[in-house]
């Protein structure tokens, strides 16, 4: 290739053509090396709030994990113990020497104390693992918990399973149950509701489970911030066993403001 | 092994060069142009990840092949364009390589000496490539200087950066969580029996 053109010209057209190659190469390396960092730091940070966030969860886990331990440790010392002491002060080695209508009454006060001791070791053992959820799924568990709720009187308790012919798995069974008792307890203990009332209904992909309650409630914002915060147990774990079913909660008042509703989308088929 | 080539290909250009056989100087220039690629090629097979990059450098190196190989045996004299292809070809291959490391974040790029090595390379290449342009036209001798001047110029600066990749230190071989004090059980053992062997 020859170029028939004014030396002073060429001259000219290679510094600048080599300097602005030169520039723009310089330019694409500086591009290249700031931006990478740029986007290095970024994941850096979604890293480390990931990790924190997995971190306040297996928290909170932890930590309702020994708060349960507690509780049925004191149950079973507060109230189990006391039980089989008095039974066996009924049944000491001092009844041989005692009448015989004496004897059968002891018997039979021991008798009756072992059976409020075997009662109050069932409710234990139920609230840990219910019978019914293992053995008849979670439609049953959920409406024999929704009908002893109603059967004590102080709240309106109702629970209706629109379609469940294809049960969950089930460890999902449990993961749900165990939300559905949680959001329950929180309306018993804090919405001082009239009413609570549970719905399931599903489609090719997902179960949903709706609970409706006309107490005090939350809408999600407040159930975010309340996450976040380092109190408040029972959200985080209804957090992570969300997280373990990978399905999605939404908290929020309906549009007559008259009553709250929190929705569980679960889908069908568990990850891998 | 790209210095060894270019040295024994440095060494045969002065040899033809000095001996006035210009039609073998400029064959040789051929000759190196393909063997430059081709080991371009293999480097940048080895860093690329993507596939599809892969096989684009490759087809790419295969059509330079054949159309040096035409200009080797059909034409006679020297002739730009085997060069401007060349440098075209090893422009989009150092592209590919930034390209992808935007995308692939695993460590600082200015730790790592390919990243060095490509862009030394890559101002090498774009900095002469109007020298090459420019180098057959009919210029007087200042402009010949001038020319020369740049070449160097550049040349100085693709291996002042060249060899700052090839100092990098490279990655350790010891374990993350190498111990800077013996291990418990060794501390025990020893305890244990004070005077070994």
């Amino acid at each position: 290739m020859y170029l028939q053109v004014d030396s002073s010209s060429i001259s000219r057209l290679m510094l600048i053509g080599t300097l602005g190659m030169l520039s723009l190469a310089v330019g694409i390396i500086v591009f290249v090396i700031f931006h990478q960092r740029k986007v290095i730091r970024f994941q850096m940070q979604m890293k480390q709030l990931e990790a924190e966030k997995q971190q306040v969860l297996l928290d909170a886990s932890i930590r309702f994990q020994e708060e349960e331990r507690q509780r049925i440790a004191a149950d079973l010392h507060d109230d189990a113990g006391p039980l089989l002491a008095t039974a066996r002060l009924y049944l000491n080695e001092n009844l041989v020497n005692l009448e015989k209508p004496q004897q059968l009454q002891n018997i039979i006060s021991a008798k009756q104390i072992i059976d409020d001791a075997i009662s109050l070791i069932r409710n234990i053992s139920h609230s840990l693992m219910p019978p019914t959820l293992k053995n008849f799924g979670l439609e049953s568990a959920s409406s024999d918990l929704f009908q002893k709720i109603n059967g004590s009187g102080v709240i309106n308790a109702t629970a209706r399973f629109h379609d469940y012919r294809e049960r969950l798995k089930v460890e999902q069974e449990l993961l749900v149950f165990r939300i559905i008792q949680e959001l329950v307890n929180n309306v018993l203990k804090h919405s001082s509701a009239g009413f609570i009332h549970l719905t399931q209904n599903a489609n090719a992909e997902k179960m949903f489970f709706r609970i409706h309650h006309d107490g005090n409630g939350i809408v999600h914002a407040d159930f975010e911030r309340l996450n976040k915060a380092s109190h408040g147990l029972g959200l985080k774990n209804i957090a992570s066993r969300i997280a373990v079913l990978n399905g999605d909660i939404f908290f929020e008042i309906d549009p007559s403001q008259t009553y709250y509703k929190v929705t569980i989308e679960v889908p069908k088929i568990l990850p891998v | 092994m790209y210095s060894i080539l270019l040295a024994i290909f440095s060494i045969c250009a002065v040899i033809f060069i000095e001996t006035k056989q210009f039609t073998f100087y400029y064959k040789l220039v051929n000759i190196y142009s393909i063997f430059e690629v081709l080991i371009f090629t293999i480097f940048f097979r080895i860093l690329l990840y993507t596939s599809n990059l892969k096989r684009i450098s490759f087809l790419l190196a295969t059509i330079f092949v054949f159309y040096n190989l035409y200009y080797l045996f059909q034409k006679q004299g020297f002739t730009i364009y085997p060069l401007l292809f060349e440098f075209s070809i090893l422009i989009i291959f150092i592209f590919f390589y930034f390209f992808e490391r935007i995308n692939y974040l695993d460590v600082d790029l200015l730790k790592r000496s390919e990243f060095w090595i490509n862009s030394g390379l890559f101002l090498y290449f774009t900095g002469n490539f109007f020298y090459l342009i420019f180098s057959l036209s009919e210029i007087n001798q200042e402009s010949k200087l001038l020319l020369l001047f740049i070449y160097c110029t550049i040349t100085i600066l693709k291996n002042l950066i060249i060899s700052i990749g090839l100092s990098l230190p490279e990655k350790s071989n010891n374990p993350d969580n190498f111990l800077p004090f013996a291990d418990e059980l060794e501390i025990n053992t020893h305890q244990n029996n004070p005077n070994p062997g």
